[in-house]
């Protein structure tokens, strides 16, 4: 069925593209939004990836990839409204100063949700990309090469740096809380 | 349990929780979009094989008279000559890679096989087929004529590269099976092969020895290809359309890579107007000269005649009649070209004149006795390519499933070939020496 919307939408369906983007709209939302942290970039990526879509559908060869590819250029949306926002923007982490002392427990590495998403917001698109598509969308690694169109040994290393860094921020904060709590600084 | 699992389920949990409900709905919006966004046209870049050979039996030799001593004489004349051709080893006389050359066995697939063809008479005999090859396609053969190449499709839409003997005796696969297999090329010298694959649908170039060893995968280029070929005439580069998919990507334009996947290099000298455009690429005989499909903002398609070193590039004439041309190939000499002349016929309908030029410009070329439409996958003519020996073209009708063979010069064709399936009929034709 869904592959027949496919094929439909191949040939200038464009009931049917609606329908594939009608199912699909929602995780490719929730993808954008974790790799942006922001709606309306979010909307702009995903927007951007479905005209795409569209436009190169009759292109697309194998339909039984749809979906691969479907977010393969979703990511790549966001990786370019990344980059773009880089070159545009002062990169001011503003987590870096509003965070208070924070208690960890390191030992264990159970983290709360700001720590996740401070170290989340530190890391690189391709790196939060790897994380994206393996712990959200729960591809397994060769999946996750296949649709970023890397080697498997690179999207091995970026979530080894990526969660090496999440990590790191936590044990830091772990570590400033432990500071905080004998009267040493930070 | 240990921290990393721990962690791991806290960030999984923490990306669903984080993700839900964060963008408002704006599937409306993208569908408004969408709809105002014209579908990219798969035959934007017309995909045409390489130029290969087709061949015409050679006359039968004619004897007469009836004195006896002299036919004896030559007979053992002919004897000597066959044991001294026996005695250097029997070696055949190769024809060169590029340049006119005779036309030899036509090889055509139809139904998942492969025959020969007797071009003559339409005659098949079958030449690959049997289990487990059923489901094969994309003949070519080397420029030598000594070898035959094939496409065998496997489970998933993938597709491996077969070589075989010119009578389909010896085949080895000599490719793994990958997406999007169909284009390849025979280098210069028959000793390897160049082929496009497809992840995700972004092309890559792939190098093969035609013994199946050392396979090589450019998967570091920056720019996905398309349209790949052997620049003639010495296999030192391989030839490519870069294309744009997304917006990460360089602009469209001509590259040459060596066969060992370095030296990236983009030939091309104007910028593209828009993603179509810079298209259609393909090498003249000696390597000098590239023609290439302009597809400009505004107006209709134009075939360039790019010059490699003067870098002069200059468009070939059309008929003010004509909508535009596309989808130009060489002739085995380099002298002329044909392509694809597009106009529009009753009721606005959008028609494909064959057309076979100089490439010089100087005449706007002779049209050939075919003419296609715009089917659902594009024109319904197809890979149309010159005779080894120059003197026709070869093109296969769609919507028919004929393959025709046209002389140059405009006169009535012959159907060599009739499919039973879509794309059936696709021919290649051995080169032999003049």
């Amino acid at each position: 069925m869904r592959r027949d919307l496919v094929e439909r939408a191949r040939r200038g369906d464009h009931d049917a593209f609606a329908e594939l983007a009608g199912a699909a709209i929602s995780r490719l939302d929730a993808t954008a939004w974790l790799m942006l942290r922001d709606a309306d970039r979010a909307m702009d990526a995903v927007q951007t990836a479905l005209i795409r879509a569209w436009r190169d559908l009759p292109a697309l060869r194998d339909p039984d990839r749809f979906d691969a590819w479907l977010y393969r250029l979703v990511i790549r949306a966001c990786t370019d409204e990344i980059r773009q926002a880089r070159r545009h923007r002062f990169d001011v982490d503003i987590s870096e100063i509003t965070t208070g002392p924070a208690v960890a427990d390191a030992s264990s590495a159970v983290a709360d949700r700001d720590q996740i998403e401070r170290g989340f917001r530190r890391l690189d698109p391709e790196e939060r990309a790897v994380i994206v598509l393996h712990h959200y969308l729960d591809l397994p690694l060769p999946d996750v090469a296949s649709t970023l169109q890397i080697p498997l040994g690179t999207v091995k290393s970026r979530l080894y740096r990526g969660l090496g860094q999440m990590r790191a921020v936590l044990d830091a904060d772990a570590r400033a809380g432990a500071n905080a709590h004998e009267g040493h600084p930070a | 349990m240990n921290p990393n699992d721990t962690f791991d389920r806290a960030l999984s949990d923490w990306l669903r929780q984080d993700s839900e409900h964060r963008v408002p709905d704006h599937l409306e919006a993208v569908l408004v979009r969408t709809i105002a966004t014209r579908q990219r046209r798969w035959w934007s870049s017309l995909r045409r094989r390489l130029p290969i050979d087709v061949t015409l039996p050679p006359a039968p030799l004619s004897r007469s008279g009836s004195w006896r001593p002299i036919l004896v004489l030559a007979a053992v004349v002919l004897l000597v000559a066959a044991l001294l051709l026996l005695a250097v080893g029997s070696r055949r006389h190769l024809p060169a890679p590029y340049g006119l050359a005779r036309n030899g066995v036509v090889v055509a697939a139809i139904g998942g096989e492969l025959f020969r063809v007797d071009p003559a008479t339409g005659d098949k005999t079958p030449l690959v087929g049997d289990p487990p090859a059923v489901g094969v396609f994309g003949p070519m053969f080397s420029r030598d004529g000594t070898r035959l190449l094939y496409l065998h499709g496997v489970k998933g839409n993938k597709a491996e590269i077969v070589v075989a003997n010119p009578d389909g005796s010896g085949a080895k696969v000599v490719s793994p099976a990958v997406d999007g297999l169909d284009q390849v090329d025979w280098s210069p010298d028959g000793a390897r092969i160049v082929f496009l694959s497809r992840v995700l649908d972004r092309g890559l170039i792939n190098v093969v020895s035609a013994d199946g060893t050392g396979l090589r995968t450019f998967d570091k280029l920056p720019v996905p290809a398309n349209q790949v070929s052997w620049l003639p005439p010495d296999g030192s580069a391989i030839l490519f359309r870069g294309e744009h998919q997304v917006d990460a990507d360089p602009p469209p334009g001509i590259y040459t890579v060596r066969p060992d996947g370095t030296g990236l290099h983009e030939i091309s000298t104007r910028p593209a107007a828009n993603d179509y455009d810079i298209n259609d690429v393909s090498a003249a005989p000696d390597g000098t000269t590239i023609l290439y499909r302009e597809s400009p903002a505004v107006g209709g398609f134009a075939i360039h005649v790019l010059d490699l070193r003067t870098g002069r590039d200059r468009v070939l004439p059309s008929p003010v009649t004509a909508a535009g041309q596309t989808s130009a190939g060489f002739s085995p000499d380099g002298v002329h070209v044909a392509y694809l002349r597009l106009s529009f016929g009753f009721n606005s309908r959008l028609l494909f004149q064959l057309v076979v030029a100089p490439v010089d410009g100087s005449t706007v070329g002779t049209e050939l006795p075919l003419v296609g439409v715009l089917g659902d996958d594009g024109p319904t003519i197809n890979n149309g390519f010159f005779t080894p020996d120059g003197s026709a073209v070869i093109a296969n009708e769609l919507a028919t499933r004929t393959e025709w063979l046209l002389p140059i010069d405009g006169s009535a064709g012959t159907v060599i070939a009739r499919g039973t399936a879509a794309y059936d009929g696709l021919t290649t034709v051995q080169r032999l020496a003049p």
